[in-house]
């Protein structure tokens, strides 16, 4: 059944979106990754115009994330000073990163913009993913049994651990939460994702927090900073389609859950090669489609007033 | 008249209904010394709702004598930017635009046999019937070549077309298919319906079609359009409270 979406102004398959939120939530439930930065390069493949398709993940993201974070909070997962730091440097982030997308927007250069960056940190994911995950396979195959999917639900620090996130300590390192919140809001308003794949890390690796504390904090980091730029692209931009949000949060609301529970069940890491290569074919179609000569060499724009 | 029953059949009976009437009409006044023309469309209205996926509007009449017809249906006028892709850093980027100042969005010629056998190249550019004569008009206040790639755009787009799609019913009744594509600009469309003998347009008709939103889609957009702030809060909370929501059941499934 096709549905016209107003805002986008095309017409798509009613399963076109659903079945693509499911998968990608999913992917997400199963991986902790893999959320806003599979979803728009599959809808700007389904001829969404990559503006709306930006804007209406991030309105998206904000539902599969509230479910995730309000499991987080209950456990105890959510550090609230760290979280307003982030948020802080997060919602400035949100703000600079709408008003570039606004400019690009007004330049015409908005749909090569998110090509460009799709491209450089889909590959960039994907062979990150791809090194960690030959490396895991092959300390694995020498240990025997696999250990399983119990290291990727993140084995919890030493509890003394998390004494360090007393006030002075947070403190002492306000800059560098600060600037991983800066850089992700920035990037997440202009790629339409949440941004845990880079704010994990940088947290882990940079600041030293232990890993439960990282997604459950992170998780309320991207609910706010989602939550912003959905709200402001429909101000500025008027790029947010309600409906295809909708449609893509009802499959993805679903997929996350099945996600989670599969995860608990397989061998994630094996999949999560799989993942890693899905990753760096969408990169390298996007990649294609830069490169490659066009084969439509002209385009043609109605909104020279409004911008 | 027995009723042929409701939906479709009716429409089509009423069309029938509809276009006898109007040749009535225009044999009554065919005592005119010019050549009468008379034509209509199904709906005046074209309404781009959730389920839009194109529509195509019936065109009928009837003419009074000798002649073909050709209908020509444009969308409302904007200027548009042309942008050629040019390569940049060894990528493809769109460079910078070249504006034609004043162009349909939409243009269909429609016409019972094909539109050069029909009218003359000078009737065409006189009149403005045909992509060619747009061009033409068009090149004078742009750059032809800009022009000319904005053409071929909106062919593929489907939005520029002249097709064959008119046939006469015996004798004076045409009846023929307008088809608007689910890329259709909204707005006011202007068409209008020439009678033409011998290479030159002998009775000209005009009308109008609206093409707008409706129902949940003319509702989503229109609040987002007016409401801007309150259509990002809503939108936000919405997906929120979907999360929420989910969160709930989910851990119920769990649970029992």
């Amino acid at each position: 059944m096709p549905i016209y979406l107003p805002v986008a102004e095309i017409s798509i398959e009613l399963f076109i979106p659903v079945s693509l939120g499911a998968v990608v939530g999913m992917l997400s439930g199963m991986f902790g990754v893999g959320g806003g930065f599979l979803l728009t390069p599959a809808l700007i493949f389904n001829g969404v115009p990559p503006a709306v398709a930006v804007a209406s993940d991030s309105a998206m993201l904000v539902g599969t994330t509230v479910s995730g974070v309000i499991t987080h909070w209950r456990r105890g997962n959510v550090n609230l000073r760290l979280a307003i730091v982030l948020l802080v440097g997060g919602l400035t982030g949100s703000y600079l990163g709408v008003q570039i997308f606004k400019m690009m927007m007004a330049i015409g250069q908005i749909d090569i913009m998110v090509a460009i960056l799709y491209v450089v940190m889909l590959c960039f994911v994907g062979t990150v993913m791809v090194v960690e995950s030959a490396k895991k396979l092959l300390t694995a195959r020498r240990q025997s049994p696999a250990p399983g999917a119990a290291s990727a639900a993140g084995a919890g620090a030493p509890l003394a651990l998390r004494a360090m996130f007393t006030w002075p300590a947070v403190l002492g390192h306000v800059a560098a939460p600060l600037g991983i919140g800066f850089a992700v809001g920035i990037l997440s308003a202009l790629m339409g994702i949440g941004g845990g794949f880079i704010m994990v890390p940088a947290m882990i690796y940079i600041l030293g927090i232990p890993t439960r504390i990282v997604i459950g904090t992170s998780l309320l980091q991207i609910v706010f900073v989602t939550a912003c730029t959905a709200f402001l692209q429909a101000v500025e931009n008027r790029t947010v389609d309600a409906l295809l949000a909708g449609l893509l949060l009802v499959g993805g609301v679903v997929g996350v859950n099945i996600g989670t529970w599969l995860g608990a069940r397989l061998k994630a890491e094996q999949l999560r090669i799989l993942l890693a290569l899905l990753i760096l074919a969408v990169g390298g179609r996007m990649a294609a489609d830069l490169l490659l000569t066009p084969s439509a060499v002209f385009s043609v724009s109605t909104n020279l007033a409004g911008s | 008249m027995p009723s042929f029953g409701p939906g479709r059949a009716a429409g089509r009976a009423f069309s029938l209904a509809v276009v006898l009437g109007l040749a009535l009409s225009v044999g009554a006044a065919s005592a005119t010394p010019t050549e009468p023309l008379a034509a209509d469309v199904s709906d005046h209205l074209v309404g781009v709702t959730a389920g839009f996926t194109g529509r195509d509007l019936l065109l009928y009449g009837a003419t009074g004598g000798e002649g073909d017809v050709v209908v020509v249906v444009s969308g409302p006028r904007r200027p548009v930017g042309v942008r050629r892709k040019e390569r940049w850093m060894g990528i493809w980027v769109n460079g910078p635009p070249t504006v034609v100042p004043d162009v349909p969005t939409y243009y269909a010629v429609v016409s019972n046999r094909p539109l050069d056998e029909i009218v003359s190249a000078e009737e065409r550019r006189r009149q403005g019937i045909g992509i060619d004569a747009l061009a033409h008009t068009a090149a004078q206040s742009a750059d032809p070549g800009a022009v000319a790639a904005l053409i071929g755009v909106k062919q593929d787009e489907g939005l520029y077309s002249e097709t064959v799609g008119l046939s006469f019913l015996g004798g004076s009744l045409f009846r023929g298919t307008l088809h608007f594509p689910v890329n259709v600009p909204l707005g006011a469309f202007r068409s209008k319906v020439y009678l033409v003998d011998q290479g030159a347009v002998v009775r000209a008709q005009e009308m109008s079609v609206e093409i707008r939103r409706a129902g949940l889609s003319h509702l989503l957009f229109s609040f987002a359009d007016d409401h801007r702030v309150l259509y990002g809060i809503l939108t936000v909370l919405g997906s929120a409270l979907v999360g929420w929501l989910t969160n709930l059941v989910f851990k119920k499934v769990r649970w029992s």
